[in-house]
């Protein structure tokens, strides 16, 4: 049973968020539930460094739209490395996300904080989610 | 001389009779006449016959040199002519008056026993002479009841057969005016044609001899006749030299008469007239006289016994060293002659050894001696010669037979006169059988010792058979009396024959005068002349140059005594003793000097006494034509003292008498020796004159060898000028065959066309060079045929090709493949005719089409590319999804094609059917631009057309026909020729009603965003201000809160002015830094390059800009007077690998402390920069402020353009 406060203790979390304030607040709010954030890293290429560096990680959060770039090289590389995630998206549009991904839990931005605990405990129980 | 002529007459006289006798009633005999023809013969006839009127009594045969293989029409064509019946000869048939009668083709005719005998021709085919042949046997049948006609045609058949008819009294005429005038020249001019006449007339002339015949016969006789004949005589011997005088008058008479017939002349004066003013006549009168008439072997037994008796002995006891020495006087033309070469070569062959072989033949006739020299005698001759002697001895020609060659070289023809010429000598043989008849027996017993004389001991004479030697029984031995061969005895003396024998005409003359004197009563005068003449003169005797005794006084006996032996007239054999040397000399020197020569004193021993005379030789005056002529005297000086007396006389004086009789003695004795000598000499003489004879005939042989001789050098240099010229155009031809051949050689090279040429059967005549690529061929290849050459490819057909060329004429061609090199060849097969159009064999030529052939199929094949090509683009221009519009011809600016696409777009519904390439446009295209309508040549295709530039990005609106207007763009080029100049243009039409929606969407979507953010940040501060304290402690935070909202909206302000696009460095600073509710003119310096930033790079930078410009207010260079920010930027690194340099210095301030600016503000602004931009941002801080540095990646912050 999480700790309240704590319900994130001992998890490794990937954020990927080009928006520098945005980034901070989710790192802000990750590590205030306990967990360990990696990264942020705002964009493709630094985070595919980041999670071949990374020996275990638990979960991670990817924004769709990076800079221009979008996110999905690096969910398909979660996936096959079997870390669940979940896509923060400014976009109500389902055209952009692949076919693959139609499934990903998505929440939209700006994001409230219980909203996103919520959501990451989901999809680390479920892994490959 | 005379005499000759006159017996020659004489015997064609006995031969030339009808089978009746002259002068008995005529028998129906019919009169024939001969008509020959040759080329042109049938104008001739046709013209002849027609003014033959009936009842002429004459029959006429018909002698047409015609083609012996094919039947003959003449018959029926004459028929046509002539109203007397027409019928073709068959053996056998009788010949009646009146009918006209034709000689079929391949036969000859004859008359035998009165009628016509058909013979085949000899053989070997050639050109025959029947014409000859008729004539002859004309001549021979009928005598003078026969005419021979010759008509045009050319050659000289007919010459002899006239000769006949004319020899045997018949008539002759010719054609005047012949087409073909051969044959009537050469009779001519053998001068065996009595008259010439144009054709028309000749019928007449026929019917009025004949008619005449008769009629003139009786005539020319009577005295009349023989004064007449003395005159013709005259003018005779005038005109031609030759003295007829002692021929029998009926000889002269009767030739007389045929030539009056001939000109159809009644009476003799008339005649005589005609031969005084045209002295022709006295030629064709002289010509009739000396025809005669002669035969080969005439009398075969005759000559039968010669071969047998006398011939063989001939040759006895002579060796190669020795010559036979034969004469033939009066040969006329030949024939006895020839006869006896041929009897003697068949006894000595030719190549045998043997004693030379010489007949002398002789004749006053030139004509005859000139047709013997040739020896060439008619076809008819085989009648008399044996076939093995034709064969033998006689080459045929043309229809004649001439002697051979070494026959005639033993026989040498020359004219001699036998009467007036010294004879031949030292002879074997003698055959005269011609002649003897015709002389008068006075003449005749003058010949034989003549002959006699001539003859070798024991040698032959060879008489014609009606002559016989009677009276010279003791000259000659009969050897075979029926064949008249004699044989000379050896006389006890020797005696000079008397020559010359002819009786001058004076003498002739004087003897009709002698008779006159005789018949008319004496004058006084003349009877006293006479008795002083016989009584009183003294004796003479008149004698001429040769000394003959032609007159005498009588009373001569004391000066001449017959001679012993033969009685001669020679007077100076009669002269008495004593006499001769004088009288020799008196004479001689009385003929040199024409003085009276007189010799005292001449002694004459006579009947036992002597006799002196004067011995006076008198030359006679005479005409000069004659013989001079001397009267002897003898003028008795004394009487005869007799032989004692004269001895006695001389007894007185011892001494001087025996003295005188010494000298008489001696001078006896000289006489005596004198006259040995004379007489020695007058043999010597005598032997010379006839030698001389001899080197005479010989000489004149060879004078006519030599015209013979000349003449053939003459036609050598004639045929070797004509061989020249022939020559000479040989060779120009030659030249110009090898130029043409040359020619040829070049033009096959040059054309490197494969020719072969093959003959009729086939076989390889020749061929170029370049045949050896089609046929294995080399030059042993001509004349092989062509099937046995190697073909360098399938030739199965090749043979069969040329023999179907050979047959219809036609040409073939082929195309055949190389089986070496597989190269194409057309061969074409032709007919090779010559230039007289004459198929002589086929021409193959071999055209090499490969490079064509290699050409067409890559033509083809580029044709097909083409093909595709234009396929694929007009497939591609039917696709595109483009509105192509082509204008291809700029003087045709109406033709516009557009392809479907366009078509569509244009909404015209444009001809022809979906696939087949542009189709034409069937309207214009209706351009504006807002609402100005563009005329045709403002529209982009027209303008690029005229001005040759193109036209780009052109924007418009297309009017549809439906009333649409669609937003279009439209790139056009022109088109150029080959001279560079414009020819039409194309234009691409685009659709861009889509993209200008799809702008003007964006636009109002951009707005929209603009309009949302603005209303966001609005809204947030809105928001904030509500929420957050405005008072007491917490203000600030709401107030910064609020302040950085307005930067963001500021930020944002730019980027929407851009319509999104980016912000530009320096615009965002400004509006960063003047966002501040800060000072005013404070010292804020921007310097950079213009540099467009990203939106999102903007975004980030205009918040660091904020925060930086905030925090220079709080604590920094703008937080007070006299204090100044700089910022400067720059574009450094490689042009590849960009970085933005910039710098933000604030300076007139004081130092801070370093703590003093940690906090959100310095945090953000390099965390920003590093996060978000990849950046680099640090500062320092300065004696009198600090400094900003940052390093921003091009790449991804700057926008391009």
């Amino acid at each position: 049973m999480p700790v309240p406060g704590r319900e994130l203790e001992g998890l490794k979390i990937l954020v990927v968020e080009d928006n520098f304030l945005v980034a901070e607040y989710l790192r802000d709010m990750l590590e205030d539930h306990g967990c360990e954030v990696v990264g942020p890293a705002p964009r493709v290429r630094l985070a595919l460094d980041l999670l071949q560096g990374e020996s275990k990680l638990d979960a991670a959060i990817l924004d769709i739209n990076l800079n221009g770039e979008f996110c999905f090289p690096i969910a398909t590389a979660l996936r096959a490395a079997s870390i669940p995630f979940l896509f923060l998206t400014g976009y109500d549009d389902d055209t952009i996300v692949p076919a693959d991904f139609k499934s990903t839990r998505h929440l939209p931005k700006p994001v409230e904080r219980t909203q996103l605990l919520e959501a990451i405990l989901e999809i680390h129980g479920q892994p490959g989610s | 001389m005379s005499q000759e002529i006159q017996d020659k007459m004489a015997r064609s006289e006995a031969s030339g009779g009808a089978p009746v006798a002259d002068d008995a009633a005529p028998l129906p005999v019919v009169p024939i006449v001969g008509i020959g023809a040759s080329a042109g013969g049938l104008t001739a006839l046709e013209m002849l016959l027609p003014p033959i009127k009936p009842g002429s009594g004459l029959a006429y045969v018909v002698i047409q040199h015609l083609d012996p293989d094919h039947e003959s029409a003449l018959p029926s064509l004459l028929e046509r002519s002539t109203a007397l019946p027409v019928a073709v000869i068959t053996n056998g048939m009788a010949i009646e008056a009146d009918r006209i009668y034709v000689l079929p083709p391949n036969a000859g005719v004859a008359i035998e026993d009165d009628r016509l005998r058909l013979a085949e021709l000899p053989r070997p085919r050639g050109p025959q002479t029947p014409i000859d042949g008729f004539f002859t046997s004309l001549a021979e049948a009928r005598g003078e009841r026969a005419a021979a006609v010759i008509l045009s045609g050319s050659g000289s058949d007919g010459t002899l057969g006239l000769r006949a008819i004319k020899e045997h009294g018949g008539l002759t005429i010719a054609q005047r005016g012949a087409e073909y005038d051969g044959m009537m020249r050469s009779a001519v001019q053998t001068g065996m044609v009595d008259v010439v006449l144009p054709v028309a007339e000749i019928p007449a002339k026929l019917a009025d001899y004949f008619r005449d015949l008769d009629r003139r016969k009786s005539q020319a006789e009577g005295q009349g006749a023989r004064d007449a004949l003395t005159q013709i005589l005259a003018l005779l011997r005038a005109r031609t030299g030759h003295d007829f005088s002692g021929y029998k008058d009926r000889t002269v008479a009767r030739r007389v008469q045929r030539r009056m017939q001939v000109l159809q002349i009644d009476t003799v004066a008339t005649f005589i007239e005609r031969l005084r003013k045209d002295p022709q006549e006295v030629d064709l009168l002289l010509q009739d006289l000396l025809i005669g008439v002669t035969n080969f072997f005439r009398d075969p037994q005759a000559f039968a016994a010669l071969e047998e008796k006398v011939i063989p002995y001939l040759f006895e006891g002579k060796g190669p060293n020795d010559t036979i020495r034969i004469w033939v006087p009066g040969c006329s033309t030949g024939e006895e002659a020839y006869s006896i070469a041929i009897l003697l070569r068949e006894h000595l062959p030719k190549g045998q050894a043997g004693p030379r072989l010489q007949i002398f033949a002789s004749d006053i006739d030139e004509q005859a001696l000139q047709t013997a020299r040739i020896g060439r005698y008619p076809a008819a001759i085989a009648g008399d010669v044996a076939p093995e002697r034709l064969e033998q001895h006689f080459v045929r020609e043309d229809g004649t037979y001439r002697i051979a060659s070494d026959l005639r070289e033993i026989c040498l023809f020359s004219a001699h006169n036998l009467l007036h010429d010294a004879p031949f000598s030292k002879l074997d043989l003698i055959s005269c059988r011609n002649l003897l008849i015709y002389l008068t027996p006075e003449l005749q017993n003058r010949v034989i010792p003549l002959f006699h004389y001539a003859l070798n001991e024991s040698g032959y004479l060879f008489l014609g058979s009606s002559e016989n030697l009677t009276r010279h029984a003791r000259l000659f031995s009969t050897l075979d009396k029926p064949h008249r061969i004699f044989r000379r005895r050896t006389p006890i003396e020797r005696r000079l024959p008397e020559f010359p024998l002819t009786t001058t005409e004076g003498a002739r003359h004087r003897t009709p005068a002698a008779q006159r004197i005789v018949a008319d009563p004496d004058s006084l005068q003349s009877l006293a002349e006479r008795q002083l003449l016989e009584r009183y003169s003294p004796a003479y005797v008149v004698i001429n140059a040769e000394g003959d005794a032609l007159h005498g006084s009588g009373r001569t006996g004391k000066y001449l005594e017959l001679a012993p032996g033969a009685p001669k007239i020679d007077v100076f054999s009669m002269a008495r003793q004593g006499l001769r040397p004088d009288m020799r000399a008196g004479v001689h020197k009385a003929a040199s000097t024409g003085q009276v020569v007189v010799q005292k004193n001449v002694i004459v021993g006579t009947n036992g006494g002597r006799q002196t005379i004067d011995l006076i030789v008198q030359p006679l005056r005479t005409a000069p034509a004659h013989d001079p002529l001397y009267m002897i005297v003898f003028q008795d000086i004394g009487g005869i003292k007799n032989g004692q007396e004269a001895n006695g006389a001389v007894d007185d004086e011892d001494l001087e008498s025996a003295g005188l009789r010494q000298l008489e003695t001696e001078l006896r004795a000289t006489k005596e020796r004198l006259q040995t000598t004379t007489e020695e000499l007058e043999s010597t003489n005598e032997e010379l004159k006839s030698g001389n004879e001899e080197l005479s005939s010989m000489n004149e042989e060879l004078q006519s060898a030599n015209e013979e001789l000349e003449t053939s050098k003459e036609e050598l240099q004639s045929i070797n000028e004509e061989l020249q010229t022939v020559n000479a155009e040989l060779n120009s031809r030659v030249e110009d065959l090898s130029r043409a051949n040359s020619d040829i050689a070049n033009l096959l090279e040059s054309t490197q066309i494969a020719t072969l040429f093959l003959d009729r059967d086939l076989n390889v005549k020749s061929f170029t060079p370049a045949a050896k690529d089609v046929f294995r061929l080399i030059e042993s290849d001509m004349g092989r045929p062509i099937t046995h050459v190697r073909a360098c490819f399938k030739a199965d057909t090749v043979q069969d090709d040329a023999e179907r060329v050979l047959r219809t004429l036609s040409t073939i061609e082929r195309q055949i493949e190389g089986a070496d090199n597989g190269a194409r060849y057309v061969m074409r097969m032709m007919p090779y005719r010559t230039v007289d159009n004459v198929i002589a064999g086929v021409v193959i030529t071999f055209v090499d089409v490969t490079k064509m052939s290699a050409a067409e199929a890559r033509i083809n094949q580029l044709t097909r590319d083409l093909r595709d090509r234009i396929q694929s683009l007009e497939i591609l221009l039917d696709v595109v999804p483009v509105g192509i519009l082509i204008l291809q011809d700029r003087q045709k600016i109406d033709e516009i094609r557009v392809n479907r696409y366009g078509a569509q777009l244009l909404g015209h519904g444009a001809q022809g059917e979906a696939g087949s390439g542009p189709r034409l446009l069937s309207a214009g295209v209706r351009l504006f631009q807002g609402d100005r309508e563009l005329p045709p040549d403002e529209q982009p295709l027209q303008l690029s057309t005229r001005s040759g530039h193109a036209v780009a990005n052109f924007e418009g609106q297309l009017l549809r026909p439906d009333g649409e207007r669609r937003d279009v763009m439209i790139t056009s080029t022109p088109l150029f020729d080959d001279a560079g100049k414009t020819r039409g243009g194309i234009a691409a039409i685009v659709d861009i009603s889509e993209r200008k929606n799809a702008e003007a969407r964006q636009q109002i979507l951009l707005y929209e965003l603009q309009h949302r953010v603005k209303n966001i940040i609005a809204t947030v501060s809105a928001l904030a201000n509500r929420s957050l304290p405005t008072e007491g402690p917490m203000a600030a935070i709401g107030e910064a809160f609020q302040g950085r909202l307005r930067g963001m909206a500021a930020t944002h302000e730019l980027l929407s002015r851009a319509n999104w696009r980016g912000a530009p460095l320096a615009e965002l600073i400004e509006a960063a830094t003047r966002s501040l509710t800060g000072f005013e003119g404070s010292n804020v310096d921007v310097h950079g390059p213009d540099v467009l930033m990203t939106p999102a790079a903007a975004a980030t930078l205009g918040m660091v800009f904020y925060e930086l410009a905030t925090n220079a207010v709080k604590y920094g260079a703008l937080s007070k007077s006299g204090g100044r920010v700089d910022i400067d930027w720059q574009v450094t690194g490689s042009p590849t690998i960009k970085t933005l340099s910039l710098t933000w210095t604030e300076s007139g301030s004081k130092p801070i402390a370093p703590d003093a600016r940690a906090g959100f503000g310095m945090t953000f602004i390099k965390r920003s920069i590093e996060y978000e931009l990849a950046g680099k941002a640090d500062m320092e801080p300065t004696a009198d402020g600090l400094r900003w540095k940052m390093d921003l990646p091009f790449a991804q912050n700057v926008q391009h353009a």
